[in-house]
């Protein structure tokens, strides 16, 4: 494990930051700490960089307890939310700072910073300043900025949170191809959980300063381990009374459910349906165009309930009645949450999903 | 905008305002200087007491300017750079002179350096004389400006937020490295701002100097306090001529502060 941390607590007066936060990441991995904001995951990036330290606990780099390590020493590149260029130097002075501030050659920060500026796609920028570059370049230099002085793990404080919604998918999915050619280790914080899912190999969930769940994406999103889990990841609707629901039985100590729209079939009232026995019958209540298809609300005995409706079918009317199929429920207590299949699938053993 | 009738009436008023406030009280001051002719002015200004205050003014105004630069801006960087216990504390107390009546101030200096002070002990061994002798007066300015530096560096400083610093700090660069390649070329232009308010300030202070000075003509007499020497002894030429010197100094510094805020409102923009 390249970077871990063990039992750290941190408080601020009586907000407490993070709370007993323990996780190990791969040397080589790109990680996300994924949650709202206030849950604490840009303070868990700050003391893995040494701009805040830990009340207790231990933060390990390459093996290495680095608690006293003063930041400078800890070998790590940070992208701050804001950037934080320098907004006296130019763009090859910014990317040049740290190599200049530790005597590095001469003609070896000639070198490196030119073949940065090639990487970064910023060529004919060298001599601009900050407040004359466009957002997505300021990120750039920012990232060059970073990795200039090659460092052992680089973190990033939500990098896509000040770039218009367009560029910021080029620039993901740049970033994610980048930080893999380096092959350095990186943790970045976001609230975005698209962007965590496109970009990062393993998300850690944080919520109210604990990590609630660590894993790839594509696990954190079948496997929700926590109530909290289940309703950040993914779309969802809540269901009250799920017992109700032809094919599921009310469970004891759980007291709701969550069904997400990829859970929910639809069909119309004349088509011919394979379980025609377990579907349930509903009312259009919504429906919303979302480019690629429709989102539609879905009134089943007194549930609301959301589904996908593809874009090249009838359009379906307010008020319209549909059947509706539920396929899946995640059952949530207070601290769990149980994946149970409608029992109509189960007796037939058809795979839905 | 379009101009109707409360614009005119408002720039009306701005304009009476200033002329009776400020353009009338001028246009006296240079009357009066030179109401018997440019002889009994240059007469006035060659005088060995006016240039024995002026230059007990320059003294105790470039004391305290050097004094009140290093302080503010070690104050400034200390309390917006720093949490620790007692700096909203810290921070009232520097704007303590800025409430302060200026007259007041000087009499707790009389009364802690002089003869029944506290201090006093402290005075003697040292074989120094601080009421009525030109430390004194140089403690008096000094106590006076303390804030203008620090007060105009500091707002500056909380809006710019510590990122960059911090960024600079990460790549190994040293406290100095920091503060003159990250923080100075950001904050140069209030800095220079505080400086000359500062300057302006002292050069007229009266009232703090005016109780610790004793009024000793050619030792402890600055330029403000020569000019209400002159005046209760109706020599009007006297005084007003020595006026004008303050007033020159003062246009410089207008003129300097004029510079300075085109650059630094260019920079913010």
């Amino acid at each position: 494990m390249y970077i871990e941390f063990k039992h750290i607590y941190k408080n601020f007066g009586s907000y407490k930051a993070s709370e007993d936060v323990c996780f190990a990441l791969d040397k080589g991995s790109l990680s996300a700490l994924l949650g709202p904001s206030g849950s604490g995951k840009t303070t868990i990036l700050r003391m893995l960089a040494g701009l805040e330290t830990p009340d207790s606990g231990d933060i390990y780099i390459d093996g290495k307890r680095v608690n006293d390590v003063p930041p400078a020493k800890r070998g790590i590149g940070f992208v701050f939310q804001s950037y934080a260029l320098f907004r006296y130097m130019s763009v090859f002075n910014n990317i040049a700072f740290g190599m200049k501030v530790n005597h590095v050659e001469h003609n070896k920060i000639q070198r490196r910073v030119t073949e940065l500026i090639d990487l970064m796609e910023l060529k004919g920028l060298e001599n601009r300043y900050p407040s004359q570059l466009s957002g997505g370049q300021r990120q750039r230099v920012a990232f060059a900025r970073a990795i200039a002085p090659e460092p052992r793990v680089l973190l990033l404080d939500e990098p896509f949170a000040a770039i218009d919604a367009k560029v910021r998918k080029e620039l993901r999915l740049w970033l994610k191809n980048t930080i893999h050619r380096l092959g350095i280790t990186s943790v970045f914080v976001t609230h975005d959980q698209d962007e965590a899912v496109e970009i990062a190999d393993n998300i850690l969930i944080i919520n109210q300063g604990r990590v609630e769940q660590e894993g790839t994406a594509f696990n954190v999103y079948k496997t929700p381990l926590t109530p909290f889990v289940a309703q950040f990841i993914g779309n969802h609707s809540l269901i009250q009374h799920y017992g109700d629901i032809k094919g599921f039985h009310e469970q004891h100590t759980y007291h709701a459910a969550l069904v997400r729209p990829e859970f929910v079939d639809i069909f119309e009232a004349d088509e011919p349906i394979q379980y025609s026995c377990t579907a349930e019958s509903g009312i259009v209540k919504n429906v919303l165009f979302r480019g690629s298809n429709f989102e539609i609300l879905i009134d089943v005995k007194g549930n609301e309930v959301k589904a996908l409706w593809p874009v090249d079918r009838n359009v379906l009317q307010l008020g319209q009645t549909v059947k509706i199929m539920i396929k899946r429920l995640y059952l949530l207590n207070d601290n769990t949450v149980k994946s149970v299949k409608n029992e109509s699938l189960v007796a037939d053993k058809s795979q839905v999903i | 905008m379009k101009k109707n009738a409360t614009w005119y009436i408002l720039i009306f008023l701005g304009v009476a305002f200033i002329i009776i406030m400020l353009v009338f009280p001028l246009a006296v001051i240079i009357n009066n200087a030179f109401r018997g002719g440019i002889n009994p002015y240059t007469q006035a200004l060659t005088n060995h007491f006016t240039i024995e205050a002026l230059e007990l003014t320059i003294k105790a105004t470039g004391i305290a300017v050097v004094f009140n630069t290093l302080f503010g801006l070690v104050a400034a960087w200390s309390l917006t750079r720093f949490n620790w216990k007692g700096d909203k504390f810290m921070t009232t107390v520097i704007d303590i002179p800025f409430s302060i009546s200026p007259v007041i101030a000087g009499l707790l200096f009389a009364l802690t350096f002089g003869r029944a002070g506290w201090l006093q002990p402290v005075v003697q061994a040292l074989g120094t004389k601080i009421v009525f002798a030109v430390p004194g007066i140089i403690l008096a300015t000094v106590f006076v400006t303390l804030p203008f530096v620090a007060r105009t560096v500091m707002p500056v400083l909380n809006a710019r937020g510590v990122d960059e610093e911090e960024a600079a700090s990460l790549m190994g660069a040293g406290g100095l490295t920091i503060f003159s390649k990250i923080t100075f070329p950001h904050i140069k232009w209030a800095f220079l701002y505080g400086i000359i308010l500062c300057t302006a300030r002292a050069m007229g202070e009266f009232g703090a100097v005016s109780v610790i000075s004793g009024n000793l003509r050619g030792k402890t007499v600055t330029l403000p306090l020569l000019i209400e020497i002159l005046y209760n002894d109706f020599k009007t030429i006297d005084a007003f001529a020595v006026s004008t010197i303050l007033v020159i100094l003062a246009l410089i510094l207008l003129v300097l502060k004029i510079i300075i805020e085109a650059r630094w409102f260019k920079k913010k923009g």
